[in-house]
């Protein structure tokens, strides 16, 4: 009985380690948020990439923010970097938010 | 102006060559810049006179003939003056088809030698139409041909052939004419090419002999394309093309054959129309020249090709519905024009009417096996199979025997409509549909009637006192207007533009406030229409006898409110999932709800400081001094509802990394600009908004 139950933890064990990490993206829009589901690491770091670099949207992954060194989004540093955080965290909640500015600071530069 | 001697020899030669044909006229030495910036003289010769047609001919051998100003001098015979006139008619475009004219898709109905329209070819590769009979005169032994043609700047003569000419028997109605430059060393060459039809064959030929005028000693006297020979002159032709001239041909060769590919299916359908073959399948649909079959779907008429012929792209996407409502609007113009009286009707157009007994009857067709009559009566009501239909309804009526099996069925739908328009019906079934919809778009902003997804307001007719009545839910209807509610609802719905307005100023204001024709304005316009609609006089006799008469309103605010609530359906799942990225938000920053200010809040606590971000208006405070900090959404900032609150939490969670980017969280609150923003009105729950709206034009109401 024991060596069962230790098989069948084993086999579960291994389960898990084969099956590869899927991912879960909130995307801030024009319909209240889009949610993209059941990603692979390369799927999200390609949909993060896009709505960071050409939809001027700010990554927060587990409440933190995701920054990208040098601006370059698609550098391999930041790609990695990106990966390597997505792949430390265990179901990570990626959210990604439209863009804020200092609104009064920009007054005061648009009027000088 | 200096001319180089050496080009002034040319033009000096030019003129020698061209004088002798004329008597008089005027020169103009132009000139423009060359790419090395090199001076390029050309000259252009007008008001010219001829002692002749003959001398004419000489002239137009070497360069085009323009018709203003054009005389034949000292004396002019009268089939002369005649030609001149003609010509000039021709220059001022009033009267007649143009000789020569581009290719139109219209001329396939005139001219069967036309059996490819290009539409992808591009201008230079295809050649003109000759569209009416050339202009013609004889002169001594000799007839000439006359081409006038004005489409590359004025009109102009554009080729004389005399009857002794090679060129000569070609130049006729529904030929193809093409004039080529030829090089031959310093001299340049106009090389005639004529076809007696244009199909893809002659398609390449012209193609092949623009990219390389040479090639047109290839053809039949040097200048004819015979139709029926084209195909090897084309295969002998194109192994004539240098590699360079192939680079060149063969993206006008594969726009040749794309618009072969497009053609085809006119091409049998022309052939259809003239009774060439019996039968063909367009788009799963089995054509006869008349009837068009869909599976259990059919219209049959004697003169169905003719009509879909012309009314019908059969490169387009249609199906047998379209044929079936092309049909019918066919035939309801038809019935509009044989009305008893002729007033109206333009002469040669009256189509052929069957007179029965007080009723004149257009010829019978069927849809659907089920037998169709038209028919006007004298005082100008509109039948169809003897039962009286509203006039602007006849196509539909017509067209929705398409949706019958049986003429027991189409009869009694006939007589339904009879009784009641098939507007109405069709409201009482799917509702009326108004512009007031948050999520409009430009383009149902610009079409007169809303889209299939406007909100709609429903109706239902009452059976215990048979009126027709607004349902505003499920267990209370009210009653109204209805015709005068559907025509004002077209008017405010053809009005809602999303364009910018003049309001009517109020009184003694100068002041009139500029208002944009949007979906909000459509709701207020909305309120006003159902009060209106809902409104009805009630007359009662007092015990003296005097009658009184009291306008009752059966429609109340609540109503109201819920009836436009529906317009914010899509407004209010936009806010439901911003709430649910908010939610997450709020649990990945640990923020909390407070109460701040007076206001609901959140409370977040940051790396530099302790934030409240009012729920409200987004606005950002610290939240220990109670001071303003401005933060706003970048012009490119894309959400909606409480993402904007989802999106400040997260920033102010993580302050000190932001202040790079938000300028604004460095250093201390800026107070003093608390109200500079005030103009941001975040999307929040709407169904306050719309009691608003609806209070504030029932209290000036």
């Amino acid at each position: 009985m024991v060596t069962s139950n230790n098989s069948s933890i084993e086999n579960a064990t291994v389960a898990a380690a084969a099956a590869p990490a899927k991912y879960k993206i909130e995307i801030a829009d024009r319909t209240g948020h889009s949610t993209v589901a059941d990603l692979s690491l390369e799927e999200a770091t390609e949909n993060i990439l896009e709505n960071a670099e050409n939809k001027a949207r700010w990554v927060f992954i587990n409440g933190e923010k995701f920054e990208f060194a040098g601006g370059n989004f698609r550098g391999q540093e930041n790609v990695q970097k990106l990966q390597a955080k997505l792949q430390e965290l265990q179901d990570p909640a990626v959210l990604l938010t439209g863009m804020l500015v200092g609104g009064a600071l920009s007054e005061l530069l648009t009027v000088e | 102006m200096i001319i180089p001697i050496s080009k002034f020899k040319e033009i000096n030669k030019e003129f020698q060559t061209l004088s002798k044909h004329l008597v008089g006229g005027e020169i103009n030495i132009n000139y423009t810049y060359g790419a090395h910036y090199d001076l390029l003289f050309s000259t252009i010769y007008s008001s010219l006179s001829f002692k002749s047609v003959s001398k004419m001919y000489e002239f137009c051998k070497h360069i085009r003939i323009p018709i203003a100003g054009l005389k034949i001098t000292p004396r002019a015979t009268e089939a002369n003056s005649q030609l001149l006139a003609k010509l000039q008619d021709r220059a001022s475009y009033s009267t007649g088809p143009q000789v020569l004219t581009a290719i139109a898709e219209d001329h396939i109905k005139q001219h069967k030698t036309l059996k490819l329209v290009p539409e992808e070819i591009p201008q230079d590769y295809r050649p003109l139409i000759i569209q009416s009979a050339p202009l013609e005169i004889t002169e001594g032994d000799y007839t000439y041909r006359l081409l006038p043609y004005g489409a590359k700047g004025p009109i102009a003569v554009e080729i004389i052939s005399r009857n002794d000419d090679r060129l000569y028997d070609y130049l006729d109605q529904g030929f193809f004419y093409k004039a080529l430059s030829l090089r031959k060393g310093t001299k340049t060459e106009t090389v005639h090419v004529v076809s007696n039809a244009y199909d893809v064959h002659v398609a390449h030929i012209f193609a092949m002999c623009t990219v390389s005028p040479r090639l047109a000693e290839m053809l039949q006297y040097g200048c004819f394309i015979n139709v029926h020979e084209a195909e090897m002159t084309r295969l002998k032709m194109q192994k004539k093309l240098s590699d360079i001239q192939k680079k060149t041909y063969e993206p006008i060769s594969k726009a040749i054959d794309n618009d072969y590919k497009k053609n085809s299916t006119i091409m049998v359908v022309g052939k259809l129309a003239a009774g060439e073959i019996e039968k063909t399948t367009v788009n799963n649909i089995a054509f006869t020249k008349s009837s068009a079959v869909y599976e259990q779907v059919s219209v049959e008429a004697d003169d169905l090709m003719s009509v879909l012929y012309g009314e019908l792209n059969f490169n387009g996407e249609f199906d047998i519905y379209t044929v079936a409502s092309i049909y019918s609007s066919y035939i309801e113009t038809l019935l509009n024009q044989s009305t008893p009286s002729t007033a109206n009707v333009v002469e040669g157009e009256q189509p052929e009417l069957v007179e029965a007994e007080d009723k004149k009857a257009l010829p019978v067709f069927k849809i659907n096996g089920i037998d169709i009559t038209v028919a006007v009566s004298k005082t100008y009501q509109r039948y169809i199979n003897d039962v009286r239909i509203n006039k602007d309804e006849i196509a539909q009526a017509i067209h929705r025997a398409s949706c019958h099996r049986t003429p027991d069925d189409y009869k009694l739908f006939l007589k339904s409509i009879s009784r009641m328009s098939i507007r109405w019906h069709d409201i009482i079934a799917n509702g009326l549909p108004l512009k007031i919809h948050s999520n409009i778009s430009r383009e149902e902003y610009s079409n007169p009637e809303p889209s299939s997804t406007a909100p709609a307001l429903k109706f239902c007719i009452d059976p215990d006192d048979k009126h027709i009545k607004l349902q505003v839910d499920k267990d209370r209807n009210v009653r109204v207007q209805f015709s005068k509610l559907i025509k004002k609802a077209d008017t405010l719905n053809r009005k809602t533009n999303g364009k910018g307005y003049y309001a009517k100023a109020n009184p003694g204001a100068y002041h009139r406030a500029h208002e944009i024709r949007g979906h909000e304005w459509c709701m207020s316009q909305l309120v006003n229409l159902l009060v209106e609609c809902c409104t009805f006089d009630k007359t009662t006799t007092k015990e003296d006898g005097s009658v009184e008469v009291v306008s009752e309103v059966h429609i109340s605010r609540e109503d109201i409110v819920k009836l436009l609530d529906v317009a914010n359906e899509h407004k209010k799942a936009v806010i439901a999932r911003s709430k649910e990225f908010l939610a997450t938000a709020v649990k990945l920053t640990n923020a909390t709800k407070i109460s701040f200010l007076g206001k609901d809040a959140y409370h977040v606590k940051g790396s530099l400081r302790e934030y409240a971000v009012v729920i409200e208006n987004a606005k950002v405070y610290d939240y220990e001094t109670r001071q303003y900090r401005c933060i706003v959404n970048d012009r490119h900032y894309a959400g909606a509802g409480y993402d904007d609150i989802a999106a400040r939490l997260l920033a102010l969670k993580n302050d000190s990394v932001m202040q790079n980017q938000i300028g604004t969280l460095k250093g201390a609150a800026q107070p003093g600009a608390e109200n500079v923003h005030n103009d941001y009105v975040p999307d929040r729950d709407v169904a306050d908004k719309i009691a608003n709206v609806v209070d504030k034009i029932l209290i000036k109401a």
